[in-house]
């Protein structure tokens, strides 16, 4: 679900070489390694964003805060990475991620050295470019100069996250228990009688205070017909709690929708749908059939307008990484992969969206989080 | 209120002789730069969003996803609100029904959306459209009346919650669950977003993210304290001593006080940025400290607050902006010291006829926390 982009992500986050060792980077950097080999690179750059940096976490374990960054890996030699803050800043950056050499992308020249390094007249390859402004690969294509092509290569990133890694995987179980905690204390504070905002706010408050690096939330001011972002109105509190929560644990994604009194029709059919999907979920298994099944299980109710006709989609390093599920869909379930899936409905002025976070095995689902479990 | 900003929008567009403008906005929000889309549309999009306002004085909104359509439109001071899952294609609606897809226009900010939608969005346009990235931040440098009793009342959950910093910090705690309550403190006064960074060392280098380290007894806790209220980002910076003070701390804080205070005199309407910051850097430089007037012992003496208006932009020595009645920005003499470690001390100040205000009702001291 989008949400309201935090100005800067505040929550604790570094890297954590007991949960990823640089093994596991090492791993994970033979998608480049091989790249570079193969194709005569002279080196590659993998770039993110405070909004998206599904890349860039997944080769250097760096998230930026805030503004920008991007990792610089030389066909020989150390790599770089260039984070889009002060040179004040990069103690606290170094922090949070194995590259050995982080410097200020504010001051260019520390481009222009690693460039400078890369054997000349050759090719770089890149992963994220469509995400730069132009006014960054302005910056990226004058350093360049014609001494270097630039090969788009933004399909290395699907090739190694073809699957989930076990690491991935551990970090997304992690990250479920964190939003269980943040989904009893929304509960909690509803039950309490707090206003749907309050509430919500109660259930981040937990989920930050066990080290959450980020969380999101939505809430639904009208009994579950829609959501929207946190306001600081504390006024409303309808009929029906309907609330979204994702927290982020060590970089990684987990999220759950709350409705605990939603009408039990609705509640049902919401269930029941899930449940298909579920089902439906096994390897090889079409997308769309998966979405018609868990669609034919709502029966008569309309599917809840805010989640646009879509009944998942891949989560981990991004909310969404993709792989929609839905009428539309074209493609086929893969086993090794975590998915956020999500059925509800909207009827009589009340609305109720049912959600669990599964990863698809070859026998069927494992269920990392169901929403409503703890009812 | 904010309708005016479609006025002066529009004046500009006469000035310039061109036919309109769009605004954009990815979803991204920074405390250091204007939201284009909120300044001419009184919405915080949560996805990407763009605003067209017509030669005319007509606008139209257009935000992702279709979902947020109800909240958009209740927010928007905007003649429509195109609520989709396709900016794109929302865009190109809208320029068409404005007759504006041939004409001569101009783009806020799309120089800092991504590639892929500047391709898309140049794919739209018959001409090449001027760039007028700074034309947000420039039209919305004053704060309106109701813009700045928003800025006061961030203030004020500012203040309030530096004194739930003093109340609940302890040794013992982790920097993390320690930001984690102010954070959630001041939210819950009404702070819908907060640039809040919360650390602790006993030789800070520089004030970072909350981390997992455990407060001990003799730690600087440094926070720079930045809450946002209806869409007003301010920031106070305090320090924070867990247990008794060495005299040294003391001795040097008052080091950055004494800055503040120049930096406050010196803060008038058509002064410089520039001229400001020298103000304060005198300060430090007669203390013998000049050649840690500069990055990495600091960033900038203070600087604009984004999401309405980035301007005055950074207090720093070659900034030829002037000041004027009205602007609102943080000063903040936040200083490396060799003998204490990094330390912090700002306000959030409006500049009236007769110089800068603090916002605050206490201004920065050393706080020592008694254990």
């Amino acid at each position: 679900m989008l949400t309201v982009h935090p100005s800067i992500v505040l929550g604790s986050y570094l890297w954590d070489e007991e949960r990823l060792p640089r093994d596991e980077f090492d791993i994970r950097m033979a998608t480049i390694r091989n790249a570079i080999a193969e194709r005569g690179w002279s080196g590659a750059i993998v770039y993110g964003d405070a909004r998206e940096h599904a890349a860039l976490a997944f080769f250097s374990n760096f998230i930026p805060r805030m503004r920008w960054a991007m990792a610089l890996f030389p066909a020989k030699g150390e790599p770089r990475l260039l984070a889009s803050m002060s040179s004040r800043d990069m103690p606290a950056m170094r922090t949070m991620t194995w590259l050995p050499d982080v410097k200020s992308g504010w001051e260019w020249r520390w481009f222009d050295e690693w460039i400078e390094t890369l054997p000349a007249d050759g090719t770089i390859g890149a992963i994220g470019l469509d995400l730069m402004t132009p006014l960054l690969f302005g910056s990226v294509s004058r350093s360049i100069k014609g001494r270097f092509k630039i090969e788009e290569a933004d399909e290395l990133l699907h090739a190694a996250r073809r699957v989930h890694r076990p690491r991935e995987l551990a970090l997304v179980q992690e990250a479920a228990c964190t939003t269980r905690t943040a989904e009893r204390a929304l509960v909690a504070a509803w039950r309490d009688g707090a206003d749907i905002e309050r509430a919500a706010l109660g259930g981040e408050r937990a989920a930050r205070a066990v080290a959450a690096q980020d969380v999101r939330t939505l809430v639904s001011r009208d009994g579950g017909l829609t959501l929207q972002p946190y306001a600081a109105r504390f006024e409303d509190r309808p009929k029906n709690l309907l609330a979204y929560v994702a927290v982020k644990h060590l970089g990684y994604w987990c999220e759950s929708f709350v409705a605990p009194d939603a009408p039990p029709k609705l509640r049902a059919a919401s269930d029941a749908a899930l449940d298909a999907l579920i089902a439906a979920m096994r390897p090889g298994a079409s997308a769309a059939r998966a979405a018609s099944q868990a669609q034919a299980a709502l029966g008569a109710y309309q599917p809840h307008p805010a989640l646009s006709g879509r009944f998942g989609r891949r989560i981990g390093l991004s909310l969404d990484e993709g792989e929609t599920i839905s009428a539309q869909s074209t493609g086929v379930i893969a086993p090794g992969i975590a998915y956020a899936l999500h059925a509800g409905a909207v009827e009589g002025g009340a609305g109720c969206i049912s959600s669990a976070i599964v990863v698809v095995r070859e026998r069927g689902c494992d269920i990392m989080h169901r929403s409503g479990a703890e009812d | 209120m904010k309708k005016e900003r479609i006025a002066a929008a529009v004046a500009w567009l006469e000035q310039e002789k061109l036919d309109g403008l769009i605004a954009f906005n990815d979803g991204q929000n920074s405390f250091l730069d204007s939201n284009a889309v909120y300044v001419f549309s009184g919405v915080r999009p949560i996805g990407r969003s763009a605003a067209v306002i017509g030669r005319d004085g007509s606008s139209t909104l257009i935000v992702e996803p279709a979902w947020d359509g109800e909240r958009a439109r209740a927010l928007s001071f905007n003649d429509r609100t195109i609520a989709c899952d396709d900016l794109v294609a929302g865009l190109s609606e809208a320029l068409a029904r404005h007759g504006l897809s041939e004409r001569a226009l101009a783009v806020v900010a799309l120089a800092k959306q991504s590639r892929a939608l500047d391709r898309a969005v140049r794919g739209l346009l018959a001409q090449e459209p001027r760039s007028a990235d700074t034309l947000a931040s420039h039209l919305a440098r004053i704060r309106n009346a109701e813009e700045l009793a928003c800025v006061k009342k961030a203030v004020w959950i500012a203040e309030r919650g530096y004194e739930r910093l003093m109340a609940v910090a302890r040794p013992g705690m982790r920097e993390f669950e320690l930001a984690a309550d102010i954070y959630a403190f001041m939210k819950d006064l009404g702070a819908e977003d907060n640039f809040l960074l919360m650390s602790a060392s006993q030789h800070n280098l520089a004030v970072r993210a909350a981390g997992r380290r455990v407060l001990q007894e003799g730690d600087i806790i440094l926070g720079e304290i930045t809450p946002c209220h209806q869409g007003q980002f301010v920031q106070i910076c305090r320090t924070t001593v867990l247990g008794p003070a060495a005299p040294v701390l003391a001795e040097k804080y008052a080091l950055l006080q004494a800055a503040m205070r120049r930096g406050m005199d010196a803060a008038v309407p058509g002064a410089t940025m520039g001229e400001v910051t020298e103000a304060m850097n005198d300060v430090f430089r007669a203390a013998g400290y000049g050649d840690y007037c500069r990055p990495p012992y600091m960033r900038v003496r203070g600087h604009g607050l984004g999401v309405t208006s980035d301007r005055p932009g950074d207090l720093v020595d070659d900034s030829q902006v002037k000041l004027e009645e009205g602007m609102v920005f943080v000063m903040h003499p936040n200083q490396y010291i060799p003998e204490t470690g990094y330390l912090m001390c700002g306000e959030t100040v409006v500049i009236s006829h007769n110089g800068a205000i603090s916002l605050s009702d206490a201004d920065a001291s050393l706080d020592v926390l008694s254990l």
